[in-house]
C-alpha cells in the first residue's frame, strides 16, 4: 500500500500547455506554484512567467488521505525534475498546447521523455489551446500515437476549466482499473 | 423480383475486415434499399461482387463463366466506369447513398434473377443476417428513425421538420461536410427523436442550407456528435440488429471521443475493450457496467467504425491488490 503523501498523479508537458492551470482549477488549496519571470525567448512566445521547479496541489481522499496533484517544468533544462516527480506516482497527464510549431513532435518527447515510466504506469494526452489552433487534429495525435505503438486516450481540454481537467483524471483513473 | 423477397449477394475476394466493414454498410443501407439484402456464404447467390483487387484480374472472365452478367457487381477505388460498378475506399467501404442507388437499381433491372432461389437453400450467411439467434425480438435498428434518415441520407443536404410542431427549429444536415446545423443544444432537439412519423426530411440544395445559415443563427457541429446523442439515447438498452452478446468478440480499435454525450460514464469500458477482445456478456461482467448501459455504448462505438470484431477472446488482465483498488475507487468517488 502506498503511504498517503505517495499518491500522486503528474502533469508535464510543453511550456504553455496549461499545467499549473489544470492543477490550480482542481487543486482544493492554492496551488504552490515556482513560477518566475522568464527570460528564455521560446518561452515568451507562450506566457511571460514559467514553472521552474515544480507546482504542487492536492485533492482530499476518504479517511483525509490526499491525492497530490504535480506539475513539472517546461523548459527542457529540467527536464530531470520529470523523473523525480514520476517515480511512485500512479499516472501521467501529458498535456500538449497545439498552438506550439510542432505539437505531435512534442507528444513524441514527452512519451520518450517518460518512456520507463510508461512501461508500467498509464498516461492521458490532454490537448490544449484548440481555440488558436484546430491543427493538428485528435485524429493526428491518435495516428502518431499508432506509429509509435501507443494506445492512449487523447482529449481536447481547456486546462483553466476544473471539468476538463476533471475528464482527464477520470479518464486516468479508469486506465488504473483496466488499462 | 418480387417485391420484399431476400435477395442474396456472395462476395468475392474481400478479406475479414472489408468483409466486415461491407457488411455493416449494408445493414445501415438496408432502410433505403428496396429489397433485402443478405450476404451469403453460399456458391450461388443473386449477384456476386467482386472485391476491387478481384475486379482488376482476369479472373473476372472465369467467373462470369456459365453466369448471367448482370449478376456480377465489380468494386474499384478509382472512377466508374461501367454501369455496374461501386465505388469504394481501400477498404471496400462504399458511400451509402453510392450502394443504394446500384443496389436499387439492379434488383429492379429486368436481367436480375426471377427469383431468388439462393435465399431459402442458403444455410451460411453473415452475421449481419437475421435470425432468431442473434436477433431477439427486442433490438435496436439504427435503420429506424432520425438515425435512419441520417445514415442512408440519399442526398447530400437534407431539411428536416417537425410536422406537429411547425415552428420548432429545423435541423439542417450536410452529409457531403459531415455537419449539421441548428439552433439548438443536443437535448433541445428531443422532439425529432420521438417518433418516426413526425419527421419532415425534404432534400436541399446546397445553396438553400448555405442561405439559412447566412440569415439565421445556427451553429455548425460535427454530425458524429448527433449520431452518438441519437443511439445512446434511442437505443433504450437494446443491441444493435444483428449481433449478440455472447457470440460477437469485439474490441474497440478506437478510442470514442470521450467528450460526447455520456462517454465519460462509459470511460472504463472503453479502457476495458481497449486492452481486451471479449464477447458483450464478459465485457459487462468484467467492468461491472449493466448490459444495458453496455449495449447502448456499443451501439454508438458500432455505428461510429471503432468496433473490430475478433476470432479469440484475449483477456489482458492485470493483477491488482486489494488495495490498488481500493485506493481506485476512492479516487474515482472523489473525482464523481
Amino acid at each position: 500500500m502506498k503511504k498517503p503523501n505517495e499518491i500522486k498523479f503528474v502533469f508535464t508537458g510543453s511550456v504553455g500547455a496549461g499545467k499549473t492551470c489544470a492543477i490550480a482549477s482542481i487543486s482544493e488549496v492554492d496551488p504552490v506554484a515556482t513560477e518566475v519571470k522568464s527570460s528564455e525567448k521560446e518561452v515568451l512566445k507562450h506566457k511571460q512567467t514559467t514553472t521552474v521547479a515544480m507546482d504542487y496541489g492536492y485533492i482530499t481522499l476518504e479517511n483525509s488521505e490526499r491525492l497530490y496533484l504535480y506539475g513539472t517544468p517546461g523548459q527542457r533544462r529540467f527536464d530531470f525534475m520529470c523523473h523525480i516527480l514520476t517515480k511512485g506516482a500512479l499516472g501521467l497527464i501529458i498535456l500538449i498546447n497545439n498552438s506550439t510549431e510542432d505539437p505531435l513532435a512534442e507528444l513524441d518527447y514527452y512519451l520518450n521523455l517518460n518512456a520507463a515510466f510508461l512501461l508500467e504506469n498509464p498516461a492521458i494526452i490532454g490537448v490544449t489551446h484548440f481555440d488558436i489552433s484546430d491543427t493538428p487534429g485528435i485524429e493526428d495525435y491518435y495516428a502518431a500515437l499508432d506509429e509509435r505503438g501507443d494506445a492512449w486516450p487523447v482529449i481536447r481540454v481547456d486546462a483553466r476549466e476544473k471539468e476538463d481537467v476533471n475528464i482527464l483524471l477520470h479518464v486516468l483513473v479508469a486506465a488504473l482499473e483496466h488499462g | 423480383m418480387e417485391e420484399n423477397k431476400l435477395v442474396t449477394l456472395k462476395l468475392i475476394g474481400f478479406n475479414q475486415e472489408s468483409r466486415n466493414s461491407f457488411s455493416a454498410v449494408l445493414t445501415l443501407a438496408g432502410r433505403a434499399l428496396k429489397k433485402t439484402w443478405q450476404i451469403t456464404e453460399a456458391e450461388e447467390a443473386d449477384f456476386f461482387l467482386l472485391s476491387a483487387q478481384s475486379s482488376a484480374t482476369a479472373n473476372r472472365e472465369n467467373l462470369l463463366k456459365g453466369r448471367l452478367a448482370a449478376r456480377f457487381l465489380f468494386c474499384t477505388t478509382e472512377n466508374i466506369t461501367q454501369e455496374n460498378e461501386l465505388l469504394v475506399d481501400d477498404n471496400h467501404v462504399p458511400r451509402l447513398s453510392v450502394l443504394v442507388a446500384l443496389f436499387n437499381k439492379i434488383s429492379a433491372s429486368e436481367n436480375s434473377p426471377a427469383q431468388p432461389k439462393t435465399a431459402e437453400s442458403s444455410t451460411q450467411v453473415s452475421r449481419t443476417a437475421s435470425s432468431s439467434e442473434t436477433n431477439p425480438p427486442n433490438f435496436f435498428d439504427p435503420e429506424e428513425g432520425l438515425l435512419g434518415h441520417l445514415l442512408a441520407a440519399k442526398h447530400e443536404q437534407l431539411i428536416i421538420s417537425l410536422s406537429n410542431q411547425p415552428h420548432y427549429p429545423a435541423l439542417y444536415i450536410d452529409t457531403a461536410k459531415n455537419v449539421y446545423y441548428s439552433q439548438n443544444s443536443l437535448e433541445q432537439l428531443n422532439p425529432y427523436l420521438e417518433t418516426a412519423k413526425l419527421l419532415n426530411v425534404k432534400p436541399a440544395s446546397a445553396t438553400e442550407i448555405e442561405n439559412v445559415i447566412a440569415t439565421e443563427t445556427l451553429k455548425s457541429c460535427p454530425l458524429k456528435d448527433l449520431i452518438w446523442y441519437i443511439v445512446i439515447k434511442t437505443s433504450a438498452g437494446r443491441l444493435i440488429k444483428g449481433h449478440s452478446i455472447t457470440s460477437n468478440i469485439v474490441t474497440l480499435k478506437g478510442w470514442p471521443d470521450l467528450r460526447l454525450f455520456k462517454c465519460l460514464d462509459y470511460a472504463k469500458v472503453a479502457t476495458f475493450m481497449k486492452n481486451n477482445a471479449a464477447p458483450l456478456e464478459t465485457i459487462a461482467a468484467q467492468t461491472g457496467i449493466s448490459p444495458a448501459e453496455l449495449n447502448n455504448f456499443y451501439n454508438a462505438c458500432y455505428l461510429m467504425g471503432l468496433i473490430e470484431p475478433r476470432n479469440q477472446i484475449e483477456i489482458n488482465k492485470k493483477n491488482r491488490s486489494p488495495e490498488h483498488l481500493d485506493l481506485i475507487n476512492k479516487i474515482d468517488a472523489r473525482l464523481k
